[in-house]
Order: C-alpha cells, then structure tokens, then sequence
C-alpha cells in the first residue's frame, strides 16, 4: 500500500519527513545503514524542492512511500518550476573556487541509494524516485539444503497438504533452492525473511505438501494484489523427485478453492513462453488467456534453465473469474474491439455493451494534462503507466518518461487503459500513432476495473522464441507480432500497417 | 539547537540532523564569532547544505570544530571530493575536552 504526504514547501517540513522515512524504511525491513542513506537522500531531494522548486512562492509537493518485499521506493512529485538535473552536474573545483554547489544534492542521493531515476512530467511537473534494495538473507547462506530425500525412491509415499504458515519460510526456500538453484524467477522465494513477512502481513496464501518424512516437496502460492481484488498464481514449486504424482493439480485445486473462500473476484497467471507447461497447466484449470506481455523478465533469470533463452522473457496471462462477469461497459476501440471481444466471451461475459460512439471523448476534447502513475520495475527492466485520466499530453508524457529513463535500459513499455472510461478509443489511437501495439486486457488489474494494456517493446524479440498454448494466445501472438511488423528473424520494418480494424 | 556564547566562541549543541534548518539558526545566531564548536552527537544525519555551511565558515577565517558526527558526514565529504578543503582530524574533535 502506498503511503503519500502532501507537504508545503517550508523548510520545518525537511527534518520531520527525513524523520519518517527512515523509520518507515526500517520497518519495512531495510537495514540502519541502507535506511539512513535512504533518509539522507530524501533530505537532499526535499531540501532542494523547498529552496528552489517554487521561487518566490508557496507551493507543495508529494511524498510517496512504496515497498514490496525486495525494495523501498521513495517518489517526490512537485509541479514547480522546470528543472532538469542532469544539466547541473556537480563540480568539487567549482565548488570550492567558486562556491558553487550546484548539483551536490543529487552527487549525494546517486550516492546514497541503489537507483535514482528523474521524470519530467511536463505539465504535471517532475518526480524524483530513489529505491534501495532490501537486503535479506539467501536460503544458501543460511543453512544447509543438501541431504538426502528418505522418500525419493519409494512407491507408498503419502502426502499431507496443509495451508502455509511462516514456520513454513525455511522449508519453502530451502525446496525451491534444490529444485531450481538460482534459476527460479520469483527472487523472493529465495529468503526466508521476506516469505515470513509476506504470509504475515497477508501479501500472499498458499499450499505446502509435505511427504512422510515431513520433508516439504511441494509448494504453490496466490500473491495477492495490492490494489484489487485479484491474485496471481505466481510460485509453484514440486521436488523433482516427487512429480508425475499430481501434486500440482491438487494443490492448485487447493489454492483456487482458498482464494474463493478468501472472496477473490479472479486469480491470473503470468505464463512464461520459454515453454508451454505454465500455460498448459493454467488452462486445465479453467484460466483463459487475455494477454501477451513482451519481454516482463529479463533474460538472465531463465538462462541456466533455458540455455537457448537470452532474451527478455515474454508472458501470457491467463486469468479465470472467480466472481462471475455480469455486464461489462466498455468502450473498445475500433482497432482491438474483435480481439477484446473474443477474450471477454472467453471469460464468459454475457454482454459487453459498447457505448455508442458519440459517448466517447474525441481527441480534442481530452483534458490538456495527463494522470497517470509510473511503475517502474528495475529489477525486470521495464515499466508499466496505469493512466487514471487520459489527456492530449499522454504520448508526450510517456516519451518524457522513456527519455529520463534511458540509463535505466528499459526493455519494454506499458500503458495501461480503464476500458470503461470515454476517453479510451482516442487515448489508444494516441499511442498507437506512437509506437505502441496491442498486448491484451489485464482484468480487474486495478481497482477492480478492466483495463486495456498497450505495449511498446524497446528491444527486438525473435518471436520464435515465443510458445504459446491456446487458442487465443496463439491469435494474440500472431495480432501483436503483425502490428508490429515484426519478421521471423526478430527484425522490424519501420512501417508498420495497422492490424484489421473492427467496428464496435 | 541548544546555544552558549563565551567571548568570541559560539558553542552549538544541535537536537537533530544538522541540515538547512540547523544551518539557518547557526547562521543566524553567528554574529562576529571567530570560533564556532558544533556538538552533533545527537545529528543522525549531515547533508549537503551542512557540509557548504562548513566551507564557506571556514573560508571566512572561522575556527570550526565538530564534536561526535555521525559517520555519514564522511561519506558525504568523500563523495564531493571535499576531504582536502578540510583537515579532517583539525575539524573533528574526537574526544570531548
């Protein structure tokens, strides 16, 4: 859950919110040294916005406090006076001849944390985000997890399934770490703190298998969403000597019938394309693919597993309602409406009603200035913009956004479309004109609403690389590889023809 | 921030980080001191607006002497290549007189 101050730019307001980061960065589990650098980076940013963001006025600006289980996010938004750091950079000669500073602040803050990334937001001003890693203890460093499996070898083992508790933590790395090695994509599972703080706070629930000899050998869990109702399939894990006995099916049986107790309104699955068997097993459990996101993981985390894979990893995710679809309003744009439809009658949407055009906001009647919260995932080297209202400036700001982020090496954009607000067909045709394509529906993602999710890869992807199960997923791949115009050997023509467009 | 004057020595005993507020007050209660001793046993931090207000006091011929920094004020030094405008061992009293 993201925490937000509003705050006026008044230098009393500099320690006390230095103050509160660093006691948040410790309770979300950074250490004393990574928290008061963290702090101090703040200060820095802070300090700068009061002394210079608003010359001669009052003004006010955000502080936004982000954590999931791997890093600590701080984001100051302020909307004063433009300003680009990257032309101020610090000189110590200057500095001391001259008495210059210009530029200390940010030498200190690049200094202090893990990543420092500038936006300019053009008339929603400029956002300054600094993350720290979290740091945490790999299940190899802590113990053990050799030794031999007293059931490998047997017929008659019996297995109990039981619901994860954080006495579990150990075992669950400890199972992961001998099955996968370092491969597993989901980086978290190797620490046991971090799985012990997220079944504690509730972040995730799930299934532990554990065989006669207690020996955990099974392990599949739901992560809740932050932000809607929904939760993604997201770790599963059999010991290899412990499969082809149906464990999975059981204990995703288990977890689909947990999640439904728990009231969630759907659980998704974000399929890798190295292979078909996520995908395969989503489907046999009554998921349907909504979309294809290239390149979400980067390729290193797949090589030892998938030596011919060195490329960003593409998914598909798949998602079942748990909560029946009733009506749905949406206002499919002209170019993705077939597609959307043949995905929600996938989900079983009994109607999608579709308002007439004339109730769509055309493009000159889009507000001027664009809302929308950037997402940026550095460990997975890609970014994903969840618009709240669309306005004539959302291209501009989304190249602002790639631009500033450059040094980042981005592999792949996305935005993110409320499918039921009017200003979705103009808004879509917007990026579309900007190098974005189709990617899919992402259901319920955000506030329990349906979204549209454009996608603009920044790398080439050689899409042979790309498996793919259903049906649909396999008219996804083929619509969004020939929207981009992309060719069986990965390279691009510059031209790009728009895919057949269908009437809504 | 606690403050004693004797003579032309101002004594600051600062009751938190030592950052543009502090450096305000400091500022603002120097007047002709020649001498200025600034206890930061209880800073958790020292930013950048401290560490330019340390340079410009020593520039203008002002004895300063630190007492008890936290760690992170060498770190900062390090990072804007300011270790030898300061004579890091003069700068810092280590043990209290």
């Amino acid at each position: 859950m993201d925490q937000t101050l509003h705050l006026p730019n008044h230098v009393e307001v500099i320690g006390p919110t230095t103050d509160y980061v660093y006691k948040w960065a410790l309770n979300v589990g950074l250490s004393d040294g990574k928290a008061l650098r963290l702090a101090l980076a703040v200060d820095e940013l802070v300090t700068d916005v009061v002394r210079f963001a608003f010359p001669g006025g009052d003004g006010s600006f955000e502080l936004t406090l982000r954590a999931d289980l791997s890093t600590a996010e701080v984001i100051i938004h302020e909307r004063g006076e433009p300003f680009d750091p990257s032309r101020h950079p610090y000189d110590p000669e200057r500095a001391v001849e001259e008495d210059n500073f210009e530029g200390a602040g940010f030498a200190v803050v690049d200094h202090c944390v893990d990543d420092f990334a500038f936006l300019n937001r053009g008339r929603d001003g400029k956002e300054f985000r600094i993350v720290q890693h979290i740091e945490s203890d790999h299940i190899a460093d802590l113990h053990s997890t050799k030794g031999p499996d007293p059931d490998a070898d047997r017929e008659d083992v019996s297995y109990s399934f039981s619901a994860v508790q954080s006495r579990d933590a150990e075992d669950i790395a400890k199972l992961i770490y001998r099955t996968y090695g370092y491969t597993y994509v989901r980086e978290d599972l190797y620490y046991p703190e971090r799985i012990e703080r997220a079944l504690e706070q509730g972040e995730k629930f799930g299934v532990l298998v554990r065989s006669n000899s207690g020996r955990a050998v099974g392990y599949f869990a739901v992560l809740r969403s932050r932000e809607s109702n929904i939760g993604e399939v997201g770790e599963a894990v059999v010991d290899v000597n412990h499969r082809r006995r149906g464990l999975m099916k059981r204990m995703l049986r288990s977890l689909i019938d947990q999640a439904n107790e728990r009231g969630l309104s759907g659980v998704y699955g974000e399929a890798v394309t190295v292979h078909d068997i996520s995908q395969r097993v989503n489907h046999h459990f009554g998921m349907k693919s909504t979309a294809m996101l290239l390149g979400l993981f980067p390729p290193q985390r797949f090589r030892s597993l998938f030596d011919e894979c060195t490329q960003p990893i593409t998914v598909v995710i798949d998602f079942r309602p748990l909560v029946p679809y009733e009506t749905v309003t949406a206002y499919l744009p002209a170019r993705y409406a077939g597609l959307l439809r043949r995905i929600y009658a996938a989900l079983d949407v009994g109607h999608v009603q579709v308002p007439p055009a004339s109730a769509a906001l055309p493009r000159d009647q889009l507000p001027d200035a664009t809302e929308m919260d950037t997402r940026i995932r550095y460990n997975h080297n890609h970014v994903v913009f969840v618009v709240d209202t669309a306005g004539r400036d959302l291209p501009a700001q989304v190249h602002q956004a790639l631009r500033d982020l450059e040094d980042e090496n981005m592999t792949v954009a996305y935005v993110d479309l409320p499918l039921d607000d009017p200003a979705l067909p103009a808004a879509t045709e917007l990026l579309c004109e900007n190098d974005f394509v189709f990617a899919g529906l992402m259901p319920r993602f955000h506030e329990g609403r349906d979204y549209l999710r454009l996608q603009r890869p920044l790398v080439r992807l050689d899409p042979h690389g790309i498996e793919v199960y259903s049906d649909l997923a396999a008219d996804l791949k083929s619509h969004i590889l020939h929207e981009l115009s992309w060719t069986s050997n990965g390279t691009e023509t510059p031209s790009r023809s728009a895919p057949d467009a269908t009437s809504t | 921030m606690d403050l004693e004057r004797h003579g032309d020595t101002l004594t600051v005993r600062s009751r938190r980080d030592f950052n543009l507020m502090a450096v305000r007050h400091l500022r603002y209660h120097m007047e002709d001191a020649t001498r200025v001793r600034i206890d930061l046993a209880r800073a958790r931090l020292v930013d950048t607006e401290a560490v330019m207000a340390l340079v410009r006091l020593q520039k203008r011929g002002v004895d300063v002497t630190l007492l008890e920094p936290p760690d992170i004020l060498y770190e900062v030094l390090e990072v804007l290549e300011l270790e030898s405008v300061f004579d890091v061992e003069q700068l810092v009293e280590r043990e209290r007189s």
